[in-house]
């Protein structure tokens, strides 16, 4: 545990879905490192990333969890969507396809996720590369409004949009004290560092 | 005596300091009427409704020398809106309180109460306003029980120094003194205003004298009392109200008996409800005749006038047997006082052991105090089991002095494992019933009447049985479940009553690993048969001698053996689309690939928390993806069998197509190019993605080391089961428990009104448990108990009342009345009859106070039937209010003033309260 444990109003888990290649890694470097790396690796499984962040005085950390976005990958990484408070589609607006999925991830949450009002968030990534765009900021903003979903466009390139987007989950999440109260007891072996509770003594208890 | 006023000299210094007590005593009071604003005439004159108001109780203490006394000060407190807008009218006794009042003056409000008719016999109000008719009124009472007011001398002191105190303040608040023992609830009183003063007094006798057992001896004494002062031309008022108690109900069908089957050995099937014990413990009917004048009406020896049946104001009322125990709650208690236990089933039981061994150890059967002192040296059932696990017939065990009789084990265990369709996975049932499922989540549950579900059944059950041990009985049929699930995994059989596929991860983890071991038998029976067919095969004879974890398989291939392999393509599942190989024109096949293991959320976390500990950093990373890489290297293993001529960009095709870039080039001659590529993170030199293709082998799936193994998974689970305690079991299902309560609530509760408040409250309570900090969950249980025994205890009293009063055949509108009757009787005292003997009610009560008087008066004389086919039986109480305006003590000069008499006749109490006043201005 960090020193300043006892400053941290919560951890929150976060998740970033979406089809391969649209740029979830790197969106999350960005964040994370703000750097950017044109040949970050091919996601195997599920991998994540830790940061804390101040959202209006309150120093929240955040356990990003990144997940591979092949097909086969996907009867493997839904196991790690258990008590996330917040998630992130991210789509290619240069690519049409990874647009017409994001029904699927959706629906793929709703099943796994064990919180009813998770926080979803959609990312048009790749703005950088505006001649090949095939989604309109609109067409991502419908989409968005009809599933009730925070929005924004962005690009891991340039950065653009990356730092607001995780910001604005990250206080959608703390303004719906519901997600993240409470949970100090249930979710305690999902949170990085809550190693001391080994598993036998923390089934007896939170089944 | 020294006045208070004798020093008017010059320096206006009054001199308290010769004072009495008498003098002390009498200005407390006096403070203490000022402090409570009871100096003055009563601010509201209004007629009001008893029942309406809630009565409230100050007191102060005081001295009179050296004996203590408390003065209480009782009133009636009546909410502001329905204290005026009552009808007056159907009130015949009104009459005569208006005449009252349309004297001259304004007599004291005390004064106007006692006249009223409209609080006769209030259901629930203090002795003295029950007698006098009062809303307010003083007691003054020895502080200590010890030291009662037994010598008149003492009273009367006490009495006319509360007269001084009254008068001197101008308080018209009747006054009581309590003398006599305090059980005798003998008081004298007094009453002060508008120039009148009325004497309160009570005559108490066990048994009343045989001539004033009825109206007209009441009478005797009440004219007697009034003496000379009465005219013929006055009328005396009476009231009356007789009382009918029943104590035992003949029928007892409202009482729960615990199920039972036909040989009377008690089902565990079903979650225990209700009350051994009839709520209801009393019955009362009052018949009141409200108004008549003396002469209407004769009560005496020989004749009676006052048939209940006639009566047109009947009222009831029920006696509660208090603290009612109650099934359910009572098993609950039990159950979350037994899930703290951590005795482990051998502690419990004693040692296991199957019949295989009996019959070396018979010696040790023989010998019970051998075989004991041997449990505590020898190993652990435990490790009993998991050493002829291997066995496939079903692990035979005598259990020293088993706490449950075989059969019903039996025969719980058969209803457990009954056959039962396969259930749907969740998202079906989540479109019909969207709240049952949200609360399952929200609880952490399983799906109603699954396995685990009816487990939790059972265990509760067996809490609420009588005189058994309970952690022992749930040891013993939580030990024989354990081997009946082995069974089910050495034979190869489904466990009933659970979902398929994978777990479900928003269900209890306890349902999880019954699910997980459903996978692992599905998976063994599905990979027996390849087993079967490899057997078959010579090719693959070889060494599966070793490492037993994994399937018999082949992981390391000779290199002669990849070679012939690379010729045979093998394990495909279909073309990919009409794609074709890269450097062959051969086509793509999609190869035959292992399925995703399924995992509980203890493996899960257990998975979690390995990544987790890799810390965050690059390093850190590609170590996961190489732990992750397993999955990614089978289907690798497969893709190359199937396609032995294939490359990683095939793979990369089919596999991560986005990682397959194509790009458009118009060459020399304006032919447009179409070049395809890896994309640039694919070809990166150290990808582990290349990496790993490079480990990979062309090896169809049914000979790869499988992803999953059953074997390890199911005997994990086993084991796990089997080393729970009984209490941890009953901890770890908790929230399924708290899901068949509120089922079964929901049940019972039916047209029972504010169901929503019940249950909502009652589910509110199960997630605060559910989501409650550790420390805490001793006192959210209790909390949760007490909840679910009020919500019982209210539902039995309901069906008993509903069963007892009411008809089956109730129309709408009848039901609804009959709701709102009982609910009255929960809270009210008594409640009034409408229509009487008439009503539908009132037939049914005639019916059930008659029908005890039948039948215990045709046990003692056979009398002929006709006569007492309508007799009530006998009033277990009396009361009399006879009532009158008389001008005492002068008839020609004094004001008329209100006379008043209170009797009670019961079986051990006469009791006759006078309230008589006097003009004491004009004399």
């Amino acid at each position: 545990m960090s020193t300043n444990d006892d400053q941290i109003l919560t951890t929150l888990k976060i998740l970033i879905i979406g089809e391969s290649g649209v740029g979830k890694s790197s969106l999350l470097l960005r964040f994370t490192d703000d750097r950017f790396d044109q040949d970050v690796a091919a996601t195997i499984g599920v991998d994540f990333k830790v940061k804390q962040l101040d959202i209006d005085g309150n120093r929240v950390k955040l356990a990003i969890w990144d997940t591979a976005g092949q097909e086969r990958f996907r009867t493997l990484t839904p196991g790690y969507y258990r008590g996330a408070q917040g998630a992130i589609l991210v789509y290619d607006v240069c690519n049409r396809a990874s647009f017409r999925q994001l029904d699927r991830w959706l629906s793929e949450l709703d099943t796994f996720t064990t919180k009813t009002n998770i926080i979803k968030m959609l990312v048009g990534n790749k703005i950088d590369q505006e001649e090949s765009r095939e989604i309109t900021r609109d067409e991502g903003a419908r989409f968005a409004r009809k599933h009730s979903m925070l929005f924004i466009e962005a690009s891991a390139r340039t950065r653009e949009g990356v730092q607001i987007a995780f910001e604005e989950l990250v206080q959608k999440i703390i303004q719906t004290p519901s997600l993240w109260e409470n949970q100090e007891k249930s979710e305690k072996t999902i949170h990085p560092d809550d190693n001391d509770h080994p598993y036998e003594s923390t089934q007896g208890c939170s089944c | 005596m020294t006045t208070v006023k004798e020093e008017e000299d010059i320096f206006e210094i009054v001199d308290y300091t010769t004072a009495s007590d008498w003098e002390r005593f009498i200005a407390r009071i006096e403070e203490i009427l000022s402090e409570w604003k009871l100096n003055g005439p009563e601010t509201s004159n209004t007629e009001i409704d008893f029942a309406d108001g809630e009565w409230i109780e100050r007191n102060e203490s005081l001295e009179f020398g050296d004996r203590s006394y408390t003065i209480i000060h009782f009133s009636l407190q009546i909410p502001e809106t329905t204290s005026s807008s009552l009808p007056t009218e159907n009130n015949p006794q009104m009459t005569t309180s208006s005449t009252f009042e349309k004297q001259t003056f304004i007599p004291p409000r005390a004064m106007a109460d006692m006249m009223s008719r409209r609080n006769d016999f209030p259901s629930h109000s203090p002795f003295l306003s029950h007698w006098f008719g009062l809303r307010e009124f003083l007691i003054l009472s020895p502080k200590r029980n010890t030291d009662p007011i037994i010598d008149e001398s003492r009273a009367n002191l006490l009495l006319s120094s509360t007269a001084i105190a009254v008068s001197n303040v101008g308080c018209n608040v009747p006054i009581f003194i309590r003398v006599q023992h305090e059980w005798r609830n003998i008081f004298i009183g007094l009453c002060e205003g508008s120039g009148l003063r009325t004497h309160f007094n009570i005559c108490y006798l066990k048994s009343a004298p045989h001539q004033y057992r009825h109206l007209a001896g009441l009478l005797e004494i009440f004219k007697s009392k009034l003496g000379s002062q009465i005219s013929n031309d006055i009328v005396i008022m009476v009231a009356v109200r007789f009382t009918y108690v029943l104590r035992e109900f003949e029928s007892t069908s409202s009482r729960q008996v615990l199920p039972q089957d036909e040989t009377g050995m008690p089902i565990l099937t079903n979650l225990p409800f209700g009350s051994l014990y009839d709520p209801v413990s009393g019955l009362h009917l009052s018949c009141t005749w409200p108004i008549f004048s003396e002469e209407g009406v004769t009560e005496n020896d020989d004749c009676n006038d006052f048939d209940p049946i006639r009566s047109q104001q009947w009222a009831i009322g029920v006696t509660l047997l208090e603290d009612l125990p109650v099934l359910l709650s009572d098993a609950v208690q039990k159950y979350l006082n037994l899930s703290t236990k951590r005795e482990t089933v051998e502690q419990l039981l004693g040692k296991i052991q199957n019949v295989d061994e009996t019959s070396n150890n018979s010696m040790n059967m023989a010998d019970p105090i051998k075989r004991i002192s041997d449990s505590r040296t020898q190993q652990y059932w435990t490790s009993i089991s998991s050493s002829i696990s291997n066995t496939t017939k079903r692990l035979r065990v005598n259990i020293f002095n088993p706490p449950l009789p075989p059969n019903i084990v039996e025969k719980t265990t058969d209803y457990l494992f009954n056959e039962r369709p396969i259930f749907e996975r969740r998202q079906s049932i989540v479109d019909e019933l969207p709240n049952d499922t949200e609360r399952i989540r929200q609880l952490k549950s399983v799906p109603k009447d699954s396995f685990v579900y009816r487990l939790v059944v059972c265990f509760t059950a067996i809490c609420s049985l009588p005189s058994i041990n309970h952690l022992r009985s749930i040891a013993h049929l939580w030990f024989d479940i354990v081997q009946e699930l082995r069974t089910y995994w050495e034979t190869g059989k489904l466990i009933p009553g659970l979902e398929s596929g994978s777990p479900n991860l928003s269900f209890s983890k306890f349902y999880q690993n019954l699910q997980m071991l459903n996978c692992c038998i599905e998976h063994r029976l599905r990979h027996e048969n390849d087993t079967i067919n490899i057997d078959n095969n010579p090719m693959e004879q070889d060494n599966n001698d070793d490492d037993d974890q994994f399937y018999e398989c082949s992981s390391n291939i000779s290199p002669s053996k990849s070679n012939q392999t690379e010729l045979q393509p093998d394990g495909r599942l279909k073309p990919y689309g009409d794609l074709k190989l890269l450097h062959t024109n051969e086509i793509l096949y999609v190869p035959i690939t292992q399925e995703c293991p399924p995992a509980t959320e203890d493996m899960l976390d257990e998975q979690t928390t390995v990544l987790t500990n890799l810390g965050f950093g690059e390093d850190a990373t590609l170590l996961r993806a190489k732990m992750q890489s397993r999955s990614l290297l089978s289907d690798m293993e497969s893709f190359k069998a199937a396609n032995p001529l294939g490359t990683i960009e095939d793979f990369v095709r089919w596999y991560s197509p986005r990682d397959w870039i194509e790009t458009e080039e118009i060459d020399n001659d304006g032919n447009i190019q179409k070049h395809y590529s890896l994309s640039p993170r694919m070809q990166l030199p150290d990808n582990l993605w290349v990496e790993v293709w490079q480990q990979a082998r062309p090896i169809p799936v049914r000979r790869q080391k499988r992803l999953f193994d059953d074997g390890k998974e199911a005997e994990k689970i086993l084991q796990k089961f089997s080393s729970l305690s009984p209490g941890e079991v009953l901890e770890q299902l908790i929230p399924v428990l708290l899901h068949t309560i509120y089922d079964r609530i929901t049940n019972e509760i039916e047209d029972i009104p504010d169901v929503l408040g019940f249950l909502e409250n009652l589910y509110a309570k199960e997630v605060l448990i559910i989501k409650g900090k550790d420390e805490r969950k001793k006192k959210l249980q209790q909390d949760f108990v007490e909840c679910l025994t009020s919500i019982e205890q209210y539902i039995c009293r309901f069906q008993s009342f509903k069963q007892k009063l009411f008809p089956l055949d109730l129309n709408e509108q009848e039901k609804e009345e009959m709701i709102q009757r009982i609910t009255e009787l929960h809270t009210r005292p008594e409640i009034p009859v409408k229509g009487a003997a008439n009503s539908r009610l009132g037939k049914r009560l005639i019916s059930i106070f008659t029908k005890t008087k039948s039948s215990t008066t045709n046990q003692v004389d056979n009398g002929d039937s006709i006569e007492v086919k309508n007799q009530f039986m006998t009033p277990a109480g009396k009361e009399y209010i006879l009532r009158a305006s008389i001008a005492r003590p002068s008839h020609s000069r004094s004001r008329p003033s209100p006379q008043r008499m209170y009797c009670m006749l019961a079986q051990d109490e006469f009791r006759l309260c006078g309230a008589f006043s006097e003009d004491t201005t004009f004399f």
